[in-house]
């Protein structure tokens, strides 16, 4: 019994020896409370599809980071990254103004325009004396690269984001659940709303590093919508789907030092499973309240 | 002449969703206290009339003045929406969203003091729903659903309430209770527009009457605005007043019904019975009992 806690215990701790990984797993601390909360509001909003587009759209700003400081500088990719959520992000309601062009598609030609944009900078030849960018790492993160700086950066912006988000806490769920309200109450809803792209391409920025532009939708949306299965109310969704994120985020770190798999889909993987243990879970609890309601409602057979 | 000015005042008011008039030539005034409804068969500008005042919609011309502002400028507009348009499976509960309707006396980066939740509390109890304040409004009845937008309106201390066919497919219970609710409201110096379907109910407990078919067809006390002639004008080819022993019927297809409803058959009462009390709420229009509410009976 001894011997089989020591041996859970010296597992546990396999990760920590070293100065290694304790940046990669204070920048899970970090992340999973953002993401928590931003992908609340993407997935009571319906935005999955979006969150996905504007992790895509990144990547021309993150190629022109790359080029302008002539390196891999962290401040520079981070600008150009945020620079180019912005501008995907105003392309995409640009287009939508239009009846003709309907929404998911207006999405669709703009991310998927800025990742073609992303893929040609990359692939063109490194000018001499600089390094070519590696674009599996931007495509699938490289949680193992972060340091503590870059911790500290993302530290910075998330708790920008969750104070921006606790102080329009009110006014961003009005707008969210309720666009009439928001107008007959005169809040300055498209304002309220552009606000809420610029929080979510911000954290998409800071996430970006962890797990990477294909899966970064995962992390907002799958521990998000976890939590929407299981509880009843906001706060509590918002709770919820940051101790998801942050078990995920835990659990693939693990895997990752130990099986030695990319850390992006360690990550995810974990998030996927308890979406799917909660999707069962209540699954079961509704069968059954069916079947217990069925007796009594039909009384005389 | 009235004493008091106006607190709505709408003139010539036109509005055309692309190149399609919705509505067209309404002009009309409301006094503080009014109780109009706003009737005409589906697809007749009701719902636009209503999103026009309180400026979700804009006019194309005409001018709609609010207590003197324009459409969008005065809060002193509270607007209840169809249930229909609203998410009903976010995760928030009566309480919640009873609570949004302070928002802006809140005001920005504040939390909502005792204030707030007195006027929350007293709209709850208004519309008789106390008991489910902590219950998340997925699993609302339809009438429940209604009465808790009707709270939400009352905590914004609006003094012109526009509601969207609030009594459509309700329970007797809580038709009664919106009734009563209007009844404050008027007391309370409150001028309140109702869309909704009931001709009957329009003529009995209604100060006025507003008849529509994409264009105004007639304003003023119901006895007048839906005398027969009127109500051939707006819905058409497809009424018919049919003679019974107790008073006559009006019976209507769907006019120029283009939103999908059902045909609205209102037995209409004798003038002289309809001006003198109000018919029984039993009576009151088509009602048809949504699946929730039937599963609620039974539990």
């Amino acid at each position: 019994m001894a011997d089989w806690a020591g041996a859970v215990a010296t597992w546990l701790a396999g990760p920590w020896q070293g100065a290694f990984m304790a940046p990669k797993f204070a920048a899970i601390l970090v992340l999973a409370p953002v993401c928590g909360v931003v992908g609340t509001f993407l997935v009571l909003r319906r935005m999955a599809f979006f969150g996905d587009a504007l992790a895509h759209a990144i990547l021309p700003g993150i190629a022109i980071g790359y080029i302008v400081a002539g390196g891999a500088s962290a401040a520079a990719m981070f600008g150009g990254a945020l620079g180019a959520a912005l501008v995907a992000a105003v392309g995409i309601s640009a287009l939508r103004q239009r009846a003709e062009v309907a929404e998911d598609s207006a999405i669709g030609i703009v991310f998927a325009a800025m990742f073609a944009l992303g893929i040609a900078l990359i692939s063109r030849p490194a000018p001499p004396g600089v390094a070519p960018v590696d674009l599996s790492h931007i495509l699938i993160g490289q949680i193992l690269a972060v340091g503590w700086g870059d911790v500290w950066r993302m530290a910075a912006v998330g708790v920008v984001v969750l104070v921006v988000i606790a102080a329009l806490y009110k006014e961003l769920v009005i707008a969210s659940f309720d666009s009439v309200l928001a107008t007959t109450l005169r809040l300055p809803l498209a304002a309220l709303d552009t606000l809420l792209l610029v929080l979510l391409a911000v954290t998409i920025v800071i996430g970006l590093q962890a797990v990477g532009v294909v899966l970064m939708v995962a992390f907002l949306v799958t521990p998000a919508a976890t939590a929407f299965l299981v509880t009843d109310r906001l706060p509590q969704m918002m709770a919820l789907s940051t101790v998801v994120a942050l078990a995920s985020g835990l659990i693939g770190l693990y895997v990752t030092y130990y099986a030695e798999i990319a850390a992006s889909a360690a990550i995810v993987l974990p998030c996927t499973l308890c979406f799917g243990a909660a999707f069962a879970w209540t699954g079961w609890k509704q069968r059954r309240r069916d079947t217990e309601a069925t007796p009594s409602a039909l009384p005389n057979g | 002449m009235p004493l008091t000015p106006p607190i709505l005042e709408v003139t010539d008011l036109t509005v055309r969703y692309d190149s399609r008039v919705a509505l067209s030539d309404v002009t009309f005034t409301v006094a503080p206290g009014e109780r109009m409804a706003v009737v005409g068969p589906n697809g007749s500008g009701k719902s636009t009339l209503l999103k026009a005042i309180v400026g979700l919609v804009d006019a194309s011309s005409g001018r709609i003045a609010v207590h003197d502002h324009a459409p969008g400028q005065d809060r002193c507009v509270a607007y209840v929406p169809q249930r229909a348009g609203l998410d009903w499976g976010f995760p928030v509960t009566v309480y919640d969203v009873v609570l949004m309707g302070r928002a802006h006396r809140v005001g920005w980066l504040r939390r909502p003091g005792a204030a707030d939740r007195a006027a929350v509390a007293a709209a709850l109890a208004a519309v008789d729903i106390e008991d489910l304040s902590s219950r998340r409004i997925r699993d609302l009845s339809g009438g429940q659903q209604q009465r808790m937008l009707i709270a939400r309106a009352l905590v914004q201390d609006a003094r012109l309430v526009l509601m969207d066919e609030p009594l459509n497919n309700l329970d007797a219970a809580s038709a009664d209770t919106i009734m009563a609710v209007l009844d404050d409201l008027s007391a309370n110096g409150v001028a309140v527009l109702v869309a909704m379907h009931d001709l009957v109910l329009a003529e009995a407990r209604f100060d006025s009457a507003l008849l529509l078919a994409r264009r105004m067809v007639a304003c003023g006390p119901p006895h007048e605005s839906l005398a027969e002639d009127h109500l051939r004008a707006a819905y058409g080819a497809g009424l018919q007043i049919v003679e019974s022993p107790d008073g006559h019927h009006v019976l209507s297809d769907p006019g120029c019904c283009d939103d999908g409803h059902a045909a609205v058959i209102a037995p209409k009462m004798p003038r002289r019975v309809a001006t003198g009390m109000a018919p029984p709420s039993h009576i009151a229009g088509p009602r048809v009992v949504d699946e929730r509410e039937r599963g609620s009976r039974r539990g």
